[in-house]
């Protein structure tokens, strides 16, 4: 294995590509839970979907600083690596996001 | 089973039992914060397997007594929690139960004084965006806080909302879930503590 320690592993870009998905994926399943009760009091679901896309977009933009720190970085160095970890993360959360989101479409989070 | 049905009286509300829809959302929150330390944790050791030795030649060990003292107030404000939440739910003292929530907040800001000090130092020493020590160790250090900034407003919020009458000995879920993020915040330090902190001298460079 490389030193990578010893390698430059970039600053704020490169972190927010390993952990925005996840926060993010924490932020939607936390925040449908939560915003359930009002959603079914006052009938108006659009505010799974304003959640949906206010933490899908912020995610989807982590996968950015993760491909430029995955195409920067020629050897299996750090960078490389949280560049990878970033882009498989930013994914997981991402489906994981749509996942949760799709079944609004179709079924009654409200009924009994 | 909730619905409703109809009597001679009138409608009758049948309340869904179980846990709150908050209560399952801190819990969803809990479950994939984890997997964030969890994965940033793996980052530390992955740099690390990859490095003769750790901290890097030049770069300093990790310092032990203002983090140890820091982490044992951290870990000391889970007994005010709980004196808390025994406060409420068992006596029903509401001023006594906000009391030990305030304390619990004392210790956190404590806690979190020495954080913001220790960052001084370490982004004079370690350098996080020229080395994966430092850049990694700065991560998971704010990352922390910023779930321990969350845990503290969190708490605030079931202060206020106590003392205004709002959170009751029946009614009480808010606390219970702010409790449960305060508990997994503190349990998440143990993780980060051992690792960042004692692993680096008790497995030596």
């Amino acid at each position: 294995m490389t030193a990578v320690a010893d390698e430059r592993v970039g600053g704020f870009g490169v972190w927010y590509g390993v952990t925005a998905g996840i926060v993010f994926w924490a932020a939607h399943v936390s925040g449908m839970a939560v915003i359930t009760p009002f959603v079914c009091h006052s009938g108006q679901y659009v505010w799974y979907h304003v959640l949906s896309i206010a933490t899908l977009a912020p995610t989807l933009a982590a996968f950015l600083p993760s491909w430029q720190a995955w195409r920067s970085d020629a050897g299996l160095g750090g960078l490389r690596f949280l560049g990878g970890m970033g882009l498989l993360v930013t994914a997981v959360s991402a489906l994981a996001i749509l996942a949760e989101w799709v079944p609004v479409f179709v079924l009654d989070a409200c009924a009994s | 089973m909730s619905g409703i049905g109809a009597t001679s009286t009138g409608p009758v509300i049948h309340v869904r039992p179980g846990r709150s829809t908050g209560w399952w959302g801190v819990v969803f929150m809990i479950v994939t914060e984890s997997v964030l330390f969890g994965l940033l944790l793996f980052t530390y050791f992955y740099f690390r397997a990859g490095q003769g030795e750790w901290p890097p030649a030049g770069l300093p060990m990790p310092e032990l007594r203002g983090s140890g003292i820091r982490t044992v107030v951290l870990l000391g404000s889970t007994f005010p929690l709980v004196w808390a939440e025994r406060s409420l739910l068992k006596r029903g003292h509401v001023a006594k139960s906000a009391v030990w929530l305030f304390v619990t907040m004392a210790m956190a800001g404590v806690f979190l004084i020495g954080h913001v000090q220790e960052q001084f130092v370490l982004w004079e020493e370690l350098a996080p965006t020229e080395t994966a020590y430092g850049s990694v160790l700065m991560t998971i250090l704010n990352f922390h806080a910023a779930h321990l900034v969350v845990g503290m407003l969190a708490l605030a919020y079931s202060a206020v909302h106590l003392l205004r009458g709002r959170i009751t000995q029946k009614q009480h879920s808010m606390l219970e879930i702010s409790g449960m993020y305060w508990h997994f915040v503190d349990a998440i330090w143990v993780f980060v503590y051992s690792s960042l902190f004692l692993s680096p001298h008790l497995l030596g460079r």
